[in-house]
């Protein structure tokens, strides 16, 4: 087991010292942190609006500054559904009892936010989240909890958006453009040289990354990181015959898959991507310079000029990936 | 005062209340203070007993919730008539490309394959107050890329959609090639022929050479199903079904003479996925399996060697093309949230991937014929997946976690001799198919602490442990240490950093079986070697006084790797991102522009003798991306404009530092511009008028693949491929009609 291989001192520092922090929250004076929404301690419980989404949609028009009625041509706004918001509690299903943002407020003074949600709430991301997670617990939700996305402080709303009709991360042509929001680098690497079609929507982030949570590193999809390649790629699957052990283990360690400066997405081109393994007998690693001249250990795809079946061969003579 | 007791205030709504306020739990854990004081010792199991009490579910029943509403004046006589919506839009257009092969990026239509076409499209979305939906749309009916999307149910109780997608790809560079019936399994050389022993010598060759563009088309048909029988169980079916046809370049080699050979892809592949759903009170399951399938048309190429060949019997090869297999993965995951204070999810997988296609002979050539140990692959994978993530949040502000992964992938296939047969002429040395199978576990502690309203630090210990067989090395262990420290200002604007350092260690190197060829033995494989990693990224965006919604983002990220206990192979890799983007809204326009630096970079080394290093290669890639978006509503009276340009500048150097000093290879270059502009004219209140117009510019100078000809090369009779330097326009208009 792996935990009996750890070092005694690593385990007993850092165990200790994610145990003492933790534990030091319980034994010592509250430290300030984000306000709860519902105000101080010994202040009464925020209540609902009189009467529900009406109260809200005699403000919130279509000409207002927060147009909502949009909503209703969202799966939210649907009242057949028994599990939809406007089955229950309307807009405070998701927003929160607003009876405070609908009251009266007084010359000079400002309207208070909706406990969640909206540009001025003073809910945690935490506490929006458990808003949409009590209908959404489970699905693809069920690993959200110390998901990278969780930790990284992202609330529902940052990706998603409820009240338009086609939510764009949902679509199609719009989910790249949403992820693409923060993650820059995979964006600019789409524009290489070899790229999946990301950029044109014919590949989303979505067909290779949960972004509710997964059980594998960087949000990929499946039990393996390779799973999630073998749904374009099925004819890398195998297994085979010859296997290449580095395929079977992990596509990532020879491609950079959202785009590289190389053939195939390779992270490097051969022979130098294959030298940073291989230095077999009868093919000495030679340094081939530019004065070399064209050779067919250099040119067009180098060490793959004859070793074709890179991903594992089916064939009896193909021990060497040749066949 | 959590969302939870809100919802629990509802009739409809069952989750447990939240505690606020002053509950039992405080009470507790002042108690324990004083002891605390007076027996330190006690303090840490003292507050273990109090988190435990603090996060039980009894205590939670004492918490302040909001009282319910009364739903009966929620009569929202305010919303939307919950009539029947329906909404039918037809649309067409024509399109003028001045060369094919444009992609339309993102935009309506997506594929013009010829000089002018005309295209269709429509869509219909019908909704009524008892939750039946329909919404189907064609796209581009009439270009290579058309798509169809059925999508129809009751929300709530059930839900079936059908899309179905044409996805084509080209190369951008197209080749030549001498054989006859490219693009199929058996490629031939014309009877006018004539064989030689370098490229350069076969006369027959520039006369029998035709062009040839590498490319395939995708058609994807996706059904999905969705049943919901009551509020808490959910059943889902999913079944994808694909096929390729098209043609690739592909080699085959005999000893030290390679062709490139136009070799056919027709394949199918389908995956099933079937899933059903419980969700509970404090926890929820899911049980899924997952089946897929993939078939190859061809099992083999064949092709006549174009050399002169070693023996007479060897004048054909043949390659095995990717064999038919089959996968079947069962995964049951399970989630438990009945604790306000605590939460876990797992997951237990098994698979298996296998694969059993009759074997090819072991050579053509019939004077090398012998019988092989098994007529079939069988070929066998089995998969074990094990995942636990525990979190504990004993305090609103703090949060740790505790998560273990296993991954276990045994090869099962047989081991056997064989006696491979090289280029069709001689019998090797016996081989035995190896199993390389690996185990993969994962452990992660983290620490989860807001420090502040606005302020977070995470720090965490990730161990590796992977053991493999067959390989050099049998186990590594790689420990990371990280943190990150997150600012959120209720300016609007947030910062966060994140430092790692990681250290793998293993077990030594061994050299592989008697029957393996040997490799130099200071060669380490990157993956396998002894490493030291250091990662830190920073993320700061600020908002702009200018315009509500502007901000700026810059992030900045590196990556080192150090190899240094590799003498031979890769020693030292780095990558480095610059990236900054500003958004804003100003004077109804939506403006986004980017711009951002990559840098990768590899040093290795090798040895020429079979010795130690004697020559060092250093390569360094640098990109430089940018791009631009604006979109404008009532630019021009009833007029909507949409831009978006994107530009890409790679650029790939190496440089070879050996005894006779260094040298530099050519640079390798990539260059991509690429503009595409929507306007849409409201013309009627039911008639939009589009206009698109696509610009695309790429070329690229790669010296290892361009400007060699198709016998540049004595001893590989290449594909011929030209460096893609092209810049294309289209232009469409398009009516959109709505009834």
């Amino acid at each position: 087991m792996s935990i009996c291989r750890l070092p005694r001192r690593a385990v007993s520092l850092v165990g200790s010292a994610l145990l003492i922090l933790g534990l030091n929250q319980i034994a010592l004076a509250e430290a300030p942190v984000a306000a709860p929404v519902s105000g101080d301690e010994d202040s009464a419980p925020p209540s609902y609006s009189r009467r529900g989404a009406d109260t809200c949609l005699k403000c919130h028009d279509e000409d207002s500054e927060f147009p909502v009625l949009t909503i209703f041509e969202t799966p939210h706004g649907q009242r057949a559904d028994p599990r939809s918001p406007f089955n229950g509690l309307q807009c405070e299903a998701c927003h929160g009892p607003a009876a405070d943002h609908a009251g009266r407020v007084a010359a000079g003074e400002t309207r208070p936010p909706p406990p969640y949600f909206g540009p001025h709430s003073t809910a945690g991301t935490t506490e929006q989240n458990q808003a949409c997670l009590n209908c959404h617990q489970a699905g693809s939700r069920k690993h959200w909890t110390g998901s990278e996305h969780e930790a990284a402080d992202l609330s529902c709303a940052s990706c998603h958006r409820v009240h338009q009709p086609h939510d764009p991360i949902l679509s199609p042509l719009q989910q790249n453009a949403v992820c693409s929001q923060c993650h820059t680098r995979e964006l600019a690497q789409s524009l290489q040289a070899s790229a999946h079609p990301l950029h044109n929507g014919e590949l989303r982030c979505g067909d290779c990354h949960a972004a509710h949570g997964t059980v594998q590193d960087h949000l990929l999809s499946g039990m393996s990181p390779n799973d999630g390649c073998f749904g374009c790629h099925a004819e890398k699957r195998g297994p085979f015959l010859w296997e290449h052990a580095p395929v079977s283990e992990d596509c990532g360690l020879c491609h950079q898959a959202h785009g590289a400066n190389h053939p195939a997405l390779l992270k490097q081109r051969p022979p130098w991507l294959c030298q940073q393994c291989h230095s077999q007998a009868g093919h000495p690693s030679l340094a081939m310079s530019p004065e070399s001249g064209p050779s067919a250990m250099l040119s067009l795809r180098s060490c793959n000029n004859c070793h074709v079946q890179v991903h594992g061969s089916n064939h009896p003579s193909g021990a060497a990936l040749l066949r | 005062m959590s969302p939870a007791s809100h919802q629990l205030a509802a009739p409809s709504r069952t989750k447990p209340p939240a505690p606020q306020g002053r509950t039992p739990g405080q009470a507790i854990r002042n108690s324990l203070l004083p002891a605390w004081n007076t027996t330190k010792r006690l303090w840490l199991p003292a507050s273990i007993l109090a988190n435990i009490l603090i996060s039980s579910p009894a205590t939670a029943q004492h918490g302040v919730v909001t009282e319910p509403p009364d739903l009966e004046n929620w009569t929202c006589r305010y919303c939307p008539e919950a009539g029947i919506q329906q909404q039918l839009s037809l649309h067409t257009g024509l399109a003028a490309g001045f060369d094919q092969d444009l992609r339309f990026a993102g935009a309506e239509l997506d594929g013009l394959d010829q000089a002018q076409q005309i295209w269709l499209g429509g869509q219909l979305r019908h909704r009524d107050p008892l939750g039946f939906s329909l919404h189907a749309e064609v796209h581009g009916l009439g270009l290579d890329e058309p798509r169809l999307q059925l999508d129809g149910g009751r929300q709530g109780h059930y839900r079936l959609a059908l899309n179905y997608r044409e996805l084509n790809y080209r190369s951008r560079n197209s080749g030549h090639s001498p054989y006859q019936g490219m693009g199929s399994a058996s490629l031939q050389l014309p009877a006018s022929w004539v064989s030689a022993g370098r490229t350069q010598d076969m006369s027959a060759l520039p006369a029998l050479l035709k062009p040839y563009q590498a490319g395939h088309e995708r058609r994807r048909l996706q059904l999905d199903a969705a049943w919901t029988p009551a509020p808490r169980w959910a059943f889902a079916l999913d079944l994808d079904h694909e096929t390729r046809r098209g043609s690739r370049f592909l080699t085959g080699a005999f000893l030290t003479q390679s062709s490139y050979l136009p070799a056919p892809i027709d394949d199918r592949s389908e995956q099933l996925r079937l899933q059903g759903q419980w969700l509970g009170e404090h926890w929820a399951t899911s049980l899924s399996y997952t089946g897929a399938r993939y078939a190859n048309q061809f099992d083999a190429l064949r092709w006549d060697h174009p050399f002169s060949p070693l023996t007479p019997d060897a004048a054909q090869g043949q390659l095995a093309l990717p064999p038919g297999n089959q996968s079947h993965q069962l995964q049951l995951t399970g989630q438990f949230f009945g604790m306000p204070k605590w939460q876990a999810s797992a997951m237990l997988g098994l698979g298996r991937m296998s694969q059993d296609e009759s074997l090819l002979p072991v050579a053509l050539n019939p004077t090398l014929a012998s019988a092989l140990p098994r007529t079939s692959a069988a070929a066998q994978v089995d998969t074990h997946s094990a995942f636990l993530r525990l979190n504990y949040r004993p305090r609103r502000a703090v949060r740790l976690k505790l998560q273990y992964r296993l991954h276990a992938h045994d090869n099962s296939t047989p081991r056997q001799v064989f006696t491979p047969v090289l280029a069709e002429s001689q019998a090797t040395a016996q081989r035995t198919n190896t199993n390389p199978s690996h185990r993969d576990q994962q452990l992660k502690l983290e620490m989860d602490q807001r420090l502040h309203a606005q302020a977070r630090l995470q720090l965490g210990l990730t161990q590796k442990l992977r053991r493999r067989e067959d390989q050099a090395r049998r186990r590594s262990n790689e420990y990371k240490l990280w943190s990150r420290l997150s600012l959120r200002p209720r300016t609007g604007a947030s910062f966060s950093t994140e430092v790692s350092a990681a250290r793998r260690r293993g077990s030594a190197f061994e050299p592989l079986g008697p029957d393996q060829p040997p490799q130099n033995a200071y060669q380490r494989a990157f993956n396998l070697a002894d490493r030291e990693r250091l990662h830190s990224v920073m993320r700061l965006q600020l908002p702009i006084a200018l315009a509500p919604g502007s901000h700026l983002g810059i992030q900045a990220e590196y990556i080192s790797e150090d190899f240094q206990a590799s003498s031979l192979g890769l020693r030292a890799a780095s990558q480095a991102h610059l990236n900054t983007d500003w958004a804003t809204q100003w004077g109804g326009y939506a403006l986004r522009l980017f711009g951002s630096l990559d840098e990768v970079r590899f040093e290795q080394a090798g040895s020429s003798t079979f010795a130690e290093a004697d020559w060092r290669a250093d390569s360094r890639d640098l990109i430089q991306a940018a791009g631009l978006s604006v979109e404008r509503a009532g630019l021009l009276p009833r007029t909507d404009l949409q831009l978006n340009y994107q530009y890409s500048h790679g650029r790939g150097a190496i440089r070879l530092a050996q005894r006779q000093g260094p040298s530099d290879f050519p640079l390798l270059r990539t260059r991509l511009h690429a503009l595409a502009l929507n306007a849409r004219h409201h013309w009627r209140p039911n008639l939009d008028l589009n206009l698109y117009y696509r610009f695309e510019r790429f070329n690229d100078e790669d010296w290892q693949q361009h400007g060699l000809a198709v016998d540049s090369l004595p001893g590989v009779l290449g594909p011929g491929q030209d460096a893609a330097n092209s810049a294309r326009h289209a232009v469409a208009v398009a009516a959109d009609y709505r009834f």
